[in-house]
């Protein structure tokens, strides 16, 4: 009898404790990627050298031990540069690697139009003066896309350090105006390595890519609230210094080894100034998405006859099975003296993804 | 026997029941507040939701073309949500409070200089203008904003914003459903010139809130926090990456300097208080390229605002080739700095920041372009900052 009784009690008394663990690792389980904690990977979504604007990178080793990081370029202009990019001119998705090392809590950085040498001549205040780390190859002339750098041991292999943070700062070679962002941190957990060079973001190896990226922003063509009327800040003729907004995009997943770049599907779900909800064409991330919300591809979704309201609040969601996405957004701000700037910001995100995203590395 | 039998049995069933809702309640919950469940994954950080944001910086100086354009928006799909949120003033460190409703997944804007009169969906704005077309609950009601937002007390202003997510009551709650941007524009015929950053979030702890107007940022249960935390704690650490001042940005281009904006996580603002500057020493260490570690410190108080170059330096640009935040001294374009704040025993006095930086251009007002970017976190303070609400 008192195996009886004792079974279905153990049994109960196990069921609780099974469901109790599950719901304790549902909650323990999450994690975030990060523009503001260092971290094993981080993401530059974008990186320019297009001819009228150059870009800085900052890296920083925020930890007290050398760290070592794999760098990969993807170059995401058109096959054929003489076509607009589409479905048949994909970007050419070429990637270049290369390693950095960083020694105890060092900042590094670099132009990327000039990349950065290793020369232990370098002279004090000079612009590659400090300890190199490493050969930083330079991008070619035209370059649009970005720079992934994933923390490495010594070996090469991944590990999950959690000590690298950077920026990025868009420079235009004309004007000089400015626009920077923070890189993009995916943390690693104790497990970052146990699949050698194929990273899962999988909330065990390194934290899962967001689940919605939260972008407020202005409507595609809003007319600026500051410039001109009706404190005549600066000079609006004809009410029409516009906000226009570009909206940067790359895939969470990709394999650099068998040169599979990611292609998630995202959705658009934007409400205006009084919560009403419009619904944007989904969108393919191939390899890299940068448009304005002007473009013919979001259908007048976000323009100011669709909104009718000066700002917006949209949540990005990847759809389907295809893969997640990260991004950041950039504004610029005109005049009618044909001045404008640019600002660039992060994204927000919200929950984590269920699928799984894969990171390849190549092999020696 | 049957009975002895039975309830174990039962047990076993409402083991799995309870398991199961035990399991929906942590994805419910999760889903509802759509960022954190825990007190280890409740953050602060300018990248997710949360139920208090911070905007370190707002400017407004009309007569020289500089204004701050506010962003803010309820991100909740189920729920209406009220906001009360300050100005706080940098120079005396009075704080304005007003308060909002916002509507499910409503953003607004508004420039600091004017705020907004009417909300978008205000019932006098809805009879003003026919054409707006506000959302309607199940019943068909109207679902209305209300409040409005008051332009900056004093033009010129350099100062703060915080907002808090209350309920109908004026009390903290939990949900973390606020997001906020400002954007610092300054224009004149000389120029444009914009930056942006994202306000600071700090989360609340669902199921800690108590109910009163003492908000505690991390911390263990004291006196004033019985409870323990209410919200995540403040930063021990900001990290912040920089140009040294004066260091040239491109191989070809003229020089950047930077300028760092601190505010405290603690915060007076109970009505009737003499907000009282608390001076908080702040400690910095700097490494430049060649790994080589520098210190210096400073004291901060509500609202504090510097050039690099002035924080172990005398204010002015005399000083300035003397300092260790300068390219003069460290020969090496960029650096790393740590920010942490000196604590007591019993208060953490966390601060948040935000580092904007100067470059020399060819198209902003007085050949100036900046931009704005936000401070990275390491760690948590051990014992509470504490914001008093009216």
């Amino acid at each position: 009898m008192s195996k009886a009784t004792g079974r279905p009690f153990r049994l109960g008394l196990s069921a609780l404790a099974a469901a109790a663990a599950i719901a304790a690792g549902a909650i323990g389980a999450r994690a975030d990627v990060s523009t503001e904690e260092s971290g094993s990977i981080l993401i530059f979504p974008k990186v320019l050298n297009d001819g009228t604007r150059d870009t800085i990178i900052q890296i920083s080793n925020t930890g007290n031990t050398l760290v070592h990081a794999h760098c990969f370029y993807t170059d995401a202009r058109p096959v054929n540069p003489n076509l607009p990019p589409g479905p048949t001119n994909p970007p050419l998705w070429q990637e270049v690697d290369f390693f950095i090392w960083l020694t105890r809590q060092q900042p590094t950085h670099w132009q990327v139009s000039k990349g950065r040498s290793v020369n232990p001549r370098d002279s004090l205040f000079a612009y590659d003066s400090g300890i190199d780390p490493g050969l930083v190859p330079p991008v070619g002339q035209g370059f649009v896309g970005e720079l992934v750098c994933v923390e490495v041991g010594n070996d090469g292999l991944p590990v999950s350090g959690n000590k690298l943070k950077g920026e990025a700062t868009l420079r235009s070679t004309a004007g000089g105006d400015v626009s920077k962002y923070s890189a993009i941190a995916i943390q690693g957990g104790p497990s970052a390595g146990a699949t050698g060079r194929t990273l899962q973001l999988d909330n065990d190896q390194y934290n899962a890519c967001p689940d919605v990226l939260l972008f407020q922003h202005f409507a595609a063509d809003a007319i600026s609230p500051v410039v001109g009327e009706p404190n005549n800040l600066g000079p609006c003729v004809g009410n029409n210094c516009e906000i226009h907004t570009e909206l940067t995009l790359v895939p969470c997943s990709r394999d650099y080894e068998n040169r599979i770049p990611g292609r998630p599907i995202v959705g658009f779900e934007i409400f205006n100034e009084f919560e009403q909800k419009i619904s944007g064409p989904p969108r393919t991330v191939d390899c890299w998405f940068n448009e304005d919300l002007r473009s013919s591809g979001f259908n007048g979704a976000f323009s100011t006859a669709t909104l009718g309201t000066l700002t917006a609040y949209t949540r990005i969601q990847p759809v389907g099975n295809n893969g997640g996405v990260l991004g950041i957004a950039e504004e610029t701000h005109t005049d009618s003296n044909n001045f404008a700037a640019r600002a660039a910001f992060n994204l927000k995100i919200e929950g984590s993804r269920g699928v799984v995203d894969q990171i390849v590395l190549t092999g020696e | 026997m049957r009975t002895t039998k039975g309830i174990p049995w039962r047990m076993g069933r409402w083991g799995l029941v309870a398991g199961a809702v035990l399991v929906l309640e942590a994805g419910g919950a999760w889903a509802a507040t759509g960022t954190c469940t825990n007190p280890d994954d409740c953050k602060i950080g300018s990248d997710r939701a949360a139920s208090i944001v911070v905007f370190p910086k707002i400017v407004v100086d009309t007569s020289n073309g500089i204004d701050t354009v506010v962003q803010l928006a309820n991100v909740s799909e189920r729920r209406t949500i009220d906001v009360l949120c300050f100005y706080i003033d940098g120079v005396d460190c009075s704080p304005r409070n007003f308060p909002l409703r916002l509507t499910k997944r409503q953003p607004i804007s508004w420039k600091a200089s004017e705020g907004l009169p009417f909300l978008p969906c205000d019932p006098v704005a809805l009879q003003q203008d026919p054409n707006r077309v506000c959302q309607r609950d199940d019943q068909g009601n109207l679902i209305f904003n209300s409040g409005s937002v008051p332009p900056v007390e004093d033009d010129p202003f350099t100062g703060e914003l915080k907002c808090f997510q209350v309920d109908e009551e004026g009390n903290p709650v939990d949900f973390n459903e606020l997001i906020g941007e400002a954007t610092i524009i300054h224009t004149n015929f000389s120029g444009l010139d914009a930056r942006k950053y994202n306000a600071i979030g700090i989360q609340g702890i669902p199921g800690r809130q108590n109910s009163d107007k003492v908000l505690c940022l991390g911390g263990d249960a004291t006196a004033d926090c019985p409870t323990g935390a209410e919200y995540a704690g403040c930063p021990q650490t900001l990290v912040m990456d920089h140009y040294f001042d004066s260091a040239p940005a491109t191989t070809s281009d003229g020089p950047v300097v930077s300028d760092l904006t601190l505010v405290p996580c603690a915060e007076e603002l109970e009505t009737g208080t003499e907000p009282i500057p608390q001076l908080t020493t702040v400690q910095l260490l700097v490494f430049n390229e060649f790994e080589q570690r520098f210190s210096t410190s400073f004291r901060t108080g509500c609202f504090d605002e510097r050039r690099l170059s002035d924080i172990d330096t005398r204010e002015g640009d005399a000083d300035d080739s003397y300092s260790i935040f300068n390219f003069a001294v460290q020969g090496t374009v960029t650096g790393q700095t740590r920010i942490r704040a000196v604590g007591t025993p019993t208060e953490a006095r966390g601060l948040l920041g935000l580092l904007e930086e100067t470059h020399v251009c060819g198209t902003g007002p007085g050949d100036q372009c900046t931009d704005a970017i936000n401070l990275h976190h390491q760690g948590r303070r051990p014992v509470p900052d504490i914001i008093r609400l009216p």
